[in-house]
């Protein structure tokens, strides 16, 4: 009786586990067209931390598929291509806002910037969109100042280097103006940097 | 050793002690499976592709986690392990194995060895991470199978009623928490004096993980971490009360590439480290 009880119990758990999970979630495997994607409409600060509204955004082909590091990469130098169409940087938009929404880091929220900022420069789109898209890029690079204020990019041989300048040069390269308490000023070399007062 | 208490389980554990004289010795033997096996490792459905010529992207086949799935594969993975533990404690008054035997063991010598080496045939899903803001993340990946060893000696000298010394020496591999698969063969050894108020500490460690438990989550190691340290106290000191005292201490660790903070380019050769000194005064009212 007992015997016979466990059996069933152990059925009930195998049955329960196959009903969830991506063993027999055939949608989390199937290839991707990521040509063919929708521009982001950027409802709800998608892709500027801690907005997680690119999490619900049914276009965002990347909510059920954690891309891995290397393809983010691979993803990001084919969006960038000289002449790419714009739904390619859209593809990069989505691969960066989910890893950023996920678990969030300095490296994501620029990359996320930097593909608005190229969105915002593409000719293919109108004024109405390249504006949009500029003004998302500016709040996403004042997002590195504001939440990722010692957040670093890696060279190719290993070393790292401050993202913050790059974002406080971005926004005025936009148009914008940092907010906060950053400022530029010169190091005893004579170097330029960006520093919080 | 015990089995894993998680679900999606069956296990069976089997053992015993024997005991002559001051001498004991407990074999035990441990085999758990889950009902509902992991994620497999297979290269090509666990990593994601992407084609740049067609701008299509096929997503990888990702180990489950708690967050996802309640029949996530984590400590109940399978595994075949055996223990094999010796102890000689000529004083049956105390139990050698009790939280606090540092204070209540009174053998002149009591001395253990644990043997444990458990057997993982297959990898498990994936395990949370926190990150510094507190947000919950599953990692992407989890270790390989592995075989895995363990061993523990320790013993505790009573020398006199004032003088007590506690040293362990250790070894054994270990796999992150986390996604790192990275197999790590760490040693050490740790060294406690306590004589009438004052107590004296020293701590070497051969490429373990740091203090923390994230050092472990992201498989973060150290070549060397050694400490020294002596204290006073104005009471004995005990594992089970704070205490009033005064104290030096010195700490440092050397760093490399699977080190954080590591100041030079990965693969340079080059050992980086951290020293501290400090001195402090613990008010315990």
């Amino acid at each position: 009786m007992l015997t016979s009880i466990f059996k069933r119990l152990c059925l009930m758990a195998l049955i329960l586990s196959s009903c969830g999970g991506p063993q027999g979630d055939g949608e989390t495997l199937a290839p991707l067209a990521l040509e063919n994607l929708s521009l982001p409409e950027l409802n709800n600060g998608a892709g500027i931390y801690p907005s997680q509204a690119v999490l619900e955004d049914s276009q965002n082909p990347f909510t059920r598929a954690a891309v891995s590091p290397a393809n983010r990469w691979n993803i990001t130098g084919w969006a960038m291509e000289a002449g790419a169409p714009a739904t390619r940087l859209s593809a990069m938009f989505y691969a960066w806002a989910t890893e950023l929404a996920i678990a969030r880091s300095g490296e994501s929220q620029f990359q996320t910037a930097i593909a608005l900022r190229t969105l915002s420069a593409h000719e293919t789109l109108s004024e109405d969109q390249r504006t949009l898209y500029r003004n998302a890029a500016i709040q996403a690079y004042q997002s590195m100042l504001d939440n990722f204020k010692d957040s670093v990019g890696y060279t190719a041989e290993g070393y790292s280097y401050r993202l913050v300048p790059l974002a406080f040069y971005a926004i005025r390269d936009l148009g914008g103006t940092p907010q906060g308490r950053w400022v530029e000023t010169v190091d005893p070399y004579g170097n330029k940097i960006v520093v919080e007062i | 050793m015990k089995p894993s208490e998680r679900g999606n389980q069956y296990n069976a554990a089997a053992g015993f002690s024997l005991g002559s004289g001051s001498f004991s010795v407990a074999p035990q033997i441990v085999y758990q499976k889950p009902l509902v096996g992991p994620i497999p490792q297979d290269p090509l459905l666990n990593t994601d592709q992407f084609d740049p010529a067609t701008g299509t992207y096929t997503p990888g086949l990702r180990p489950r986690n708690l967050l996802n799935d309640t029949f996530a594969v984590l400590d109940n993975r399978e595994m075949i392990g055996a223990e094999l533990l010796f102890v000689f404690d000529p004083t049956p008054d105390n139990w050698f194995f009790a939280w606090d035997n540092d204070d209540r063991e009174s053998a002149p010598l009591a001395v253990s060895l644990d043997l444990v080496y458990r057997r993982f045939p297959t990898r498990r899903d994936s395990n949370l991470g926190v990150l510094a803001d507190g947000s919950v993340f599953a990692f992407a990946s989890s270790p390989p199978p592995a075989n895995l060893w363990d061993a523990v000696f320790r013993t505790v000298q009573v020398v006199s009623p004032e003088l007590r010394m506690i040293h362990q020496v250790y070894g054994g591999t270990g796999q992150a928490n986390g996604d790192s698969p990275r197999l790590i063969k760490r040693y050490g050894l740790g060294s406690t004096l306590r004589w009438q108020r004052l107590q004296a500490q020293l701590m070497a460690k051969w490429n373990d993980w740091g203090p923390y438990d994230y050092y472990r989550d992201y498989n973060l190691t150290f070549p060397f971490q050694g400490q020294v340290a002596l204290a006073y106290g104005l009471e004995t000191f005990r594992v089970d009360r704070y205490i009033s005292q005064v104290g030096l201490r010195y700490q440092m660790r050397t760093l490399d590439e699977n080190s954080p903070r590591f100041p030079y380019a990965p693969g340079s050769g080059k050992h980086g480290n951290e020293q501290e000194w400090t001195s402090y005064v613990d008010i315990n009212i």
